[in-house]
């Protein structure tokens, strides 16, 4: 990649990530499940320290981007369009792509082995163990996002761009529906995810979304005050500070 | 009643003893044991969780002993396990606990139940109501559904999960056969949530009275209201407890 090459053509770059490179700790799940360091019932502890240990061999971590020439995109109040295929993204998100050059999709994945931990506890009534499995599993997604996140920064890094956060469909407001258009503008199978007709990612624990690139981007984080979903992941990761 | 003399140490002495005051408060203090059990999730003796009752008899045992001591089945659910989870319920709701923790106790209250399953199969001990679950049409995620499953049944509801990807009709022929009229809709994602509509739709036509309840991440109350849903819930303790309060032998 060179500076004009993030905006003129399309970089499309895939990735399978070690899991000692993403950022991650038992520490940072016993706050999402709610306990402080210190009041964590040992069967939680044990279930977290024993589910951890099967991370490093178990989870596939996979990750991919493409970033697309900045004469295919416009972007507009509400939606915007890339290769002429239009994305209701809503206003919450479009206001955050509006200082944008160019646009990304990327796409995160664990693979499904640590969902099918999940369902073998569940399925032998170890309802703790599959719920801790589960937890663990959408907070290593996140993490994989975020490592993907810098892999981005750091490919665009020397040219004076920057990335907006990320932005999925699913999230404050952007309907689901609107992944079917994301994958078919990346390459078919990409880092191992297919989707269903509804607009699910297959492995469940992949992420997918839209960030944008310029070089006067500010990156702003989710402003979950005026989104009306009161239980969504990322307001519970946003009150935690995680 | 029993009266006799004995003697201790050069003296007689004389002992009255209420047999049957003396049976009730034995049955009483092993059915609080046995609440405190479940609302600590201790399973049985050799559980090592809770540390401070290593060694002491679980859910398990203290059932097997309640019901050797002819302590009907009834009271053993509901003024034992029941009153543990019951007390588990009030901590989650006022934010003492989370959900792990109600996790641990509904495991403990599961094995406890297990012992009491021929009561349930003749008739002498009663469920509360009957509740159908299932993952709507198109989504695959059940971890939701899953704990509302166990929760509920922790609560003494009897609970048939249909799983994954469940459309309209089989949600309405389930309905229908195991008459049930309370159902449990979970959807994760905002395309499959809209599969709710028709699913509450399809019931509540061709089902008299059914209470439709929907859940998951992004469901709101207000969306409940848009589709004729009953009632959203956040977390299966609140399901819980509006069942409890408002279904109760439906």
């Amino acid at each position: 990649m060179n500076e004009t090459s993030v905006l003129n053509q399309s970089v499309i770059e895939e990735f399978t990530f070690d899991y000692n490179d993403i950022v991650f700790n038992e520490i940072e799940i016993i706050h999402l499940l709610g306990y402080d360091d210190e009041n964590v019932p040992d069967p939680v502890l044990e279930s977290i320290n024993n589910i951890f240990k099967y991370l490093p061999d178990k989870v596939n971590l996979r990750g991919g981007f493409k970033i697309f020439p900045s004469r295919k995109v416009k972007l507009g109040k509400e939606k915007f369009e890339i290769e002429n295929k239009i994305f209701n993204s809503e206003k919450i998100i479009t206001s955050h792509l509006k200082d944008v050059d160019t646009i990304a999709f990327m796409v995160a994945t664990i693979g499904d082995e640590l969902e099918n931990l999940s369902k073998s506890f569940m399925s032998n009534n170890e309802m703790l163990n599959g719920y801790i499995a589960d937890k663990i599993a959408s907070e290593l997604v996140e993490r994989t996002a975020d490592f993907l996140e810098t892999k981005i920064q750091n490919s665009i890094n020397q040219f004076g761009y920057k990335i907006t956060n990320r932005y999925s469909p699913g999230y404050c407001g952007w309907n689901v529906k609107d992944q079917h258009k994301i994958f078919s503008l990346l390459p078919k199978n990409f880092c191992g995810i297919t989707l269903t007709e509804g607009a699910l990612m297959v492995p469940i624990k992949s992420i997918s979304a839209v960030v944008g690139i310029g070089k006067e981007v500010e990156r702003k984080d989710y402003e979950c005050s005026i989104c009306d979903i009161e239980f969504c992941y990322k307001r519970e990761r946003n009150a935690k500070n995680i | 009643m029993i009266q006799f003399y004995f003697q201790y140490q050069n003296h007689w002495l004389f002992l009255s003893i209420d047999l049957q005051l003396l049976l009730y408060k034995i049955m009483n203090e092993l059915l609080n044991q046995l609440s405190v059990c479940v609302e600590r999730g201790k399973i049985n003796r050799d559980s090592k969780y809770p540390t401070d009752m290593i060694g002491m008899d679980g859910a398990i045992e203290l059932t097997e002993k309640a019901l050797a001591l002819k302590i009907p089945a009834s009271e053993v659910l509901n003024n034992g396990m029941m009153l543990g989870m019951q007390r588990v319920g009030v901590k989650f709701r006022d934010g003492k606990i989370f959900l792990p923790e109600v996790l641990i106790a509904a495991k403990a209250m599961s094995a406890g139940t297990a012992l009491l399953k021929p009561y349930f199969q003749s008739g002498e001990v009663k469920h509360k109501g009957k509740v159908v679950v299932g993952t709507v049409a198109g989504d695959l995620h059940d971890i939701g559904k899953n704990l509302v499953k166990m929760v509920l049944e922790g609560g003494g509801w009897e609970v048939f999960d249909l799983g994954v990807n469940v459309n309209a009709e089989k949600f309405v022929n389930a309905v229908i056969e195991k008459s049930a009229k309370i159902v449990g809709l979970s959807a994760l994602l905002t395309t499959t949530m809209q599969n709710m509509e028709l699913i509450t739709k399809q019931l509540k036509e061709e089902v008299k009275d059914v209470a439709v309840f929907i859940g998951g991440a992004p469901v709101t109350q207000a969306f409940a209201d848009s589709i004729n849903a009953d009632k959203y819930f956040s977390d299966p303790q609140g399901m819980l407890e509006y069942l409890d309060k408002n279904f109760t032998n439906n």
